[in-house]
Order: C-alpha cells, then sequence, then structure tokens
C-alpha cells in the first residue's frame, strides 16, 4: 500500500497570461470594438450600395443580358473606348511630364528652380477641383483669355474653339491629374542617387542614355504605379468631361450622370457603373500583378 | 572629373528645360489669372481689365445665394471632418495595432471610397439613398462624405501611428499604467498632430466635393462647389474669382497648418 500524496495548487495564484497582457498588439476583440464603427460604415456606405447596383445591373432575370445589350450599343462602346483613350493619353502625359518634373524637383540645386516647381504643383491643387474648371473655362472660352490673345497678335482673326472638345477634356485632366502624379513620383526618385547618372556619364554614356540606363529601370515600379493611380482616377472623372467635353464627348460617367437625372433609366446606370467599376478593377489588378501591393499602397499615400 | 558635353547632351537638357518650363506656365498661369481677374473691375470677365478695384468683393459680399453656399459648406464639411475623425482613429489603431482578423481587407475597403470610380460609386450611393428616400436630406449628404474624409484618416493617422513605437506603451504600462490609459496617454497624445492633420485635410475635401453632392444632394443641398458648378450653365460668373482667391488664400493657410502638424509629429518621435 502506497501513501499517495497530492500536492494542493494554490487555486488564488493561478499563472497570469503574460502573452496577452503583455504584447504591443491589441487583443482581436479589443481591435474587433476599436474597428466596429468603420465596418458599420464600410458595410452600409459601401457594401450595400454596391450590391444594390449589382442586383440592379442584372434585374431582368436573364442574367447577362443587360450587359451584352450594353456592349451591343454603338453609342455605349464610343464613350467607353473614348474614355479609356482619353484617360490612357492623360496617364502618359502625367507620368512622362511629372517625371521630369519630379526628377527636377530631386536634383536641382537652384532655389528659385525648386520655388517655381513647388509653386506649379501646390497652386492648382489649392484651387479645388471645380474652381480649376472655371479658370480652365475662362482661358478656353470662345472670348476668352487665350483666344483673344491670339487674336491680339493676329496668329488667327476669328476665335478658334477650344472648349467643348476631346482636347479640352484632355487638358482639363491632364492640369487636375499632373501635381498627383508628381508627388508619388518624387517620392519614387528620392531613393535614387543623383551621381548614377553623373558615374554613368563618367564611363562614356551620353546624358540621355544614362537617364535611360540607370534612372528609368529604377524608377518603373513607381512610374506603373503612379500611373495605375491615374489612370483609374480618370476612368472614373466626371465633373471634367461634363464641362470641358459638352455633348459631343461624352466620357462613361457622363453617360452615367444622363442616364440618371435626364432618362431617369436607372438600370441603364446601374450597368455603365458596373462596367466602369470592373474595367478598373481589371487595371487595379495589372497593376497589382506588374508591381505589388505595396508600391500601389505608397502611390496612393503619397 | 569633367565630363565631356556632347550635342545630344546639350538637346536633352535644353528639352528637359523645355518641359519644365512649359509644365510651371501651364499650371500655375490659370492661378494667377483667376486671382488678376479678382481685382477687376467689370461686372463681365474682360482680359485685360482695364478697371480695377474690389467690386467681384462687394458683389460677392451682397450676395444672398453665394454666402448661403458658403455657409452650408461649412455646415457639411466640419461634421463630416468630425465624424470622419471619429470613426478613422479608433479604426486605424485596430487597423496598425490589433490581432483582429482581416485588417488588410478592411483597409481596403475603408480605403476604397477614394479609388473608386466616382461616378459608379455615386450612382450606387444614388441607389440605396433612392430606396430609403433620403436623397437631398442633409445627413444623408454627410454620410456620404464621410465615406471619401475616411480613407485620408485612415491613410495619414496610419502613417503617423506606424512612426510611433509600440513599445513605448509597454513601457508605460510596466510602469503600472492600463492599457486604456497607456493608449490614451502615449499613443494617442503622440498622435495629437496626425489626427489634427488629418482633420484638416477630410475638411479641404469635402469642402470641395462635388460628385457626391451632385447625385444625392438632390439639388437641395447647395455647397460651394454645388453652386459654382451650376453657374456653369450660364456662363462664366465673374464673382467666382473672387470666391477662387479667397478659397486659395484659406486652403493655402490650411494646408501650411497641416503640414506644420504632420512635420511636428514626426519631429517629436
Amino acid at each position: 500500500m502506497t501513501a499517495s500524496v497530492t500536492m494542493p495548487v494554490p487555486a488564488s495564484r493561478a499563472p497570469r497570461d503574460l502573452s496577452q497582457s503583455w504584447s504591443a498588439e491589441r487583443g482581436p476583440l479589443i481591435g474587433l470594438a476599436l474597428a466596429a464603427p468603420l465596418i458599420v460604415l464600410v458595410v452600409v456606405m459601401l457594401l450595400y450600395p454596391l450590391g444594390k447596383l449589382i442586383s440592379i445591373a442584372f434585374d431582368d432575370g436573364d442574367g447577362f443580358g443587360s450587359i451584352t445589350a450594353f456592349f451591343s450599343s454603338a453609342a455605349h462602346i464610343r464613350t467607353m473606348r473614348l474614355t479609356f483613350v482619353d484617360s490612357a493619353i492623360v496617364t502618359l502625359v502625367c507620368v512622362t511630364v511629372g517625371s521630369v518634373v519630379a526628377w527636377a524637383l530631386h536634383t536641382t540645386a537652384s532655389r528659385l528652380t525648386k520655388a517655381v516647381l513647388w509653386a506649379s504643383i501646390i497652386l492648382p491643387f489649392l484651387m479645388g477641383s471645380v474652381i480649376k474648371l472655371y479658370a480652365l473655362v475662362v482661358l478656353l472660352e470662345r472670348h476668352g483669355v487665350i483666344n483673344r490673345a491670339l487674336m491680339g497678335i493676329g496668329i488667327t482673326d476669328s476665335p478658334t474653339r477650344l472648349l467643348y472638345n476631346q482636347f479640352a477634356v484632355v487638358l482639363g485632366l491632364t492640369y487636375h491629374m499632373l501635381p498627383f502624379a508628381v508627388l508619388p513620383l518624387l517620392a519614387g526618385f528620392q531613393t535614387i542617387s543623383p551621381d548614377l547618372v553623373k558615374a554613368a556619364e563618367s564611363l562614356g554614356a551620353s546624358r540621355a542614355y544614362a537617364l535611360f540606363s540607370t534612372v528609368l529601370p529604377l524608377s518603373l515600379p513607381s512610374m506603373l504605379a503612379t500611373g495605375t493611380i491615374v489612370y483609374i482616377i480618370c476612368l472614373g472623372f466626371y465633373l471634367t468631361p461634363e464641362v470641358l467635353g459638352g455633348p459631343t464627348t461624352p466620357f462613361s460617367s457622363s453617360l452615367i450622370a444622363q442616364d440618371v437625372f435626364q432618362f431617369y433609366d436607372l438600370k441603364s446606370a446601374s450597368v455603365s457603373a458596373l462596367v466602369l467599376l470592373v474595367g478598373s478593377l481589371v487595371v487595379v489588378l495589372l497593376a497589382y500583378a506588374l508591381v505589388g501591393r505595396e508600391r500601389l499602397a505608397r502611390a496612393v499615400a503619397a | 572629373m569633367r565630363i565631356r558635353q556632347t550635342s545630344s547632351d546639350a538637346a536633352m537638357t535644353g528639352l528637359g528645360w523645355l518641359v519644365l518650363g512649359l509644365a510651371a506656365v501651364f499650371m500655375i498661369a490659370p492661378a494667377i489669372l483667376v486671382v488678376v481677374l479678382s481685382f477687376s473691375a467689370h461686372d463681365k470677365l474682360v482680359f485685360p481689365p482695364q478697371h480695377w478695384g474690389l467690386r467681384q468683393y462687394d458683389t460677392l459680399a451682397g450676395s444672398q445665394y453665394w454666402l448661403q453656399s458658403i455657409v452650408m459648406s461649412f455646415k457639411v464639411a466640419i461634421p463630416t471632418a468630425v465624424l470622419a475623425t471619429l470613426i478613422g482613429v479608433p479604426a486605424t489603431i485596430a487597423l496598425e495595432r490589433s490581432r483582429m482578423k482581416g485588417k488588410a481587407v478592411l483597409r481596403m475597403l475603408g480605403i476604397a471610397p477614394i479609388i473608386l470610380p466616382g461616378a459608379a460609386y455615386a450612382v450606387a450611393l444614388y441607389l440605396f439613398y433612392a430606396q430609403f428616400h433620403i436623397l437631398g436630406s442633409f445627413w444623408g449628404v454627410v454620410a456620404a462624405e464621410v465615406t471619401i474624409a475616411v480613407p485620408f484618416v485612415i491613410l495619414i493617422v496610419g502613417a503617423g501611428l506606424r512612426r510611433i513605437s509600440a513599445d513605448l506603451e509597454l513601457v508605460a504600462m510596466s510602469l503600472g499604467a492600463s492599457r486604456l490609459r497607456a493608449t490614451l496617454g502615449i499613443t494617442v497624445r503622440l498622435l495629437v498632430p496626425s489626427i489634427a492633420a488629418s482633420l484638416v485635410l477630410a475638411f479641404v475635401t469635402v469642402f470641395d466635393e462635388l460628385v457626391l453632392i451632385n447625385f444625392v444632394g438632390g439639388g437641395q443641398i447647395i455647397t460651394l462647389p454645388k453652386a459654382i458648378y451650376d453657374s456653369f450653365r450660364t456662363g462664366t460668373e465673374p464673382l467666382i474669382t473672387a470666391i477662387a482667391t479667397l478659397s486659395m488664400v484659406v486652403t493655402g493657410m490650411l494646408m501650411l497648418i497641416s503640414t506644420h502638424w504632420r512635420k511636428a509629429s514626426a519631429d517629436r518621435t
């Protein structure tokens, strides 16, 4: 017979779960509580409305019927093509010119150049989106500043039509988007030393070759990320094409607005909006595959 | 070391300066033009102005319609910025400093409203508001604006939070502070400049916002951008030059303050 001895466990001194109370990160429940208002906002103001949009777009029971109807309309195709092509032109101009401006900001030693370039980024930003449009209309109008100047110095006799065409839309979008392109590009360039170009030149490369063989490959990801952001913002632009483009060059957003406010055709508006959403999503996913999430997120943040 | 300059290098440099010059003129000229025109004394836009004065500012000060639109913009933008901060700051702490599941998805959805094509999102909200008959309601407009102000809070406060060491909170707790006290006393206190900066940026963004107002405002909520937009139908209203000049000055000051705060928060941590 053996005597069994059991050690009493002191009930009052249960070991504290140190991993819980001393972690730098809060527990999942506290996180959930803190994020609850945002979760409610996202569900009510984003997911539900988008769900509603999709359900109305596919309303008629035959599933993709409304989508095929959308793509069989010549006017819709034309608008979509215009939207995607014009946005591509704007993106190309913004990334090219934006890169030159950002590189100059990064490398110049002249305070004057720096001041002028910063002013050219900040002043349009200060105006706000609607006042920018106002300023452009004042410039481009039939009896606007540019036409008066052109006639004043005798280049043309009668006012040139500068407003309400594709040119005005591309100009207006570029004017709006250029500052938003320069900032992320500048952030990308800041990691590249200007000495690289000098090194390449000292090894015999021409200025152009030096830039294209050192700076371009290093900054390509940030250019792609910037281009993506500019492109998808352009795709969804509503006010600029509406005000500067007029009825002959409708953007897909104007199509949506027209359906809602003039024809009260909510179904058609939903289908257009869905096509636009899916189009932008495809662009984002392509960029995601090309440059990765981190860089894309950085381009949004800057 | 001297680097040999060839003619192609000179051409490249020249091209670079040409692009810079054109870009600078293109970007600066419209802003300067608006400011200059705001001091013309004509009842229509004339360039170059023959008479100068404060006529545009006088007309603005006497116009109920325009003053009311400015008041409406403040009425929408102030509660929106405050609500966006109240929703965004705790959520950002959860996104950056908790073991909650699905953080990446929630962050993406939170930022989505400023990335989605504006008109597509606006029409989705329109359908939702039409279903519940809240088109044109004041708080409906505020709720819509909150969704596009919150992304700025998440981005700016998130960046600020990442600069603050998480260990600081642990130090406070090892000295006897509760989690709540450590959060408020250390983290949130260090975040104040970022929060203030995001509050200002949210305010400026919403003050300027037009797409959502156009869709869900039902034509009854006339903010300043909406009033300017409506005026395009009748041509170029000269008193807008005065509004533009004033709003550039105010926005400029707000941005300066907000950058100063963000810099201050970077220096403190």
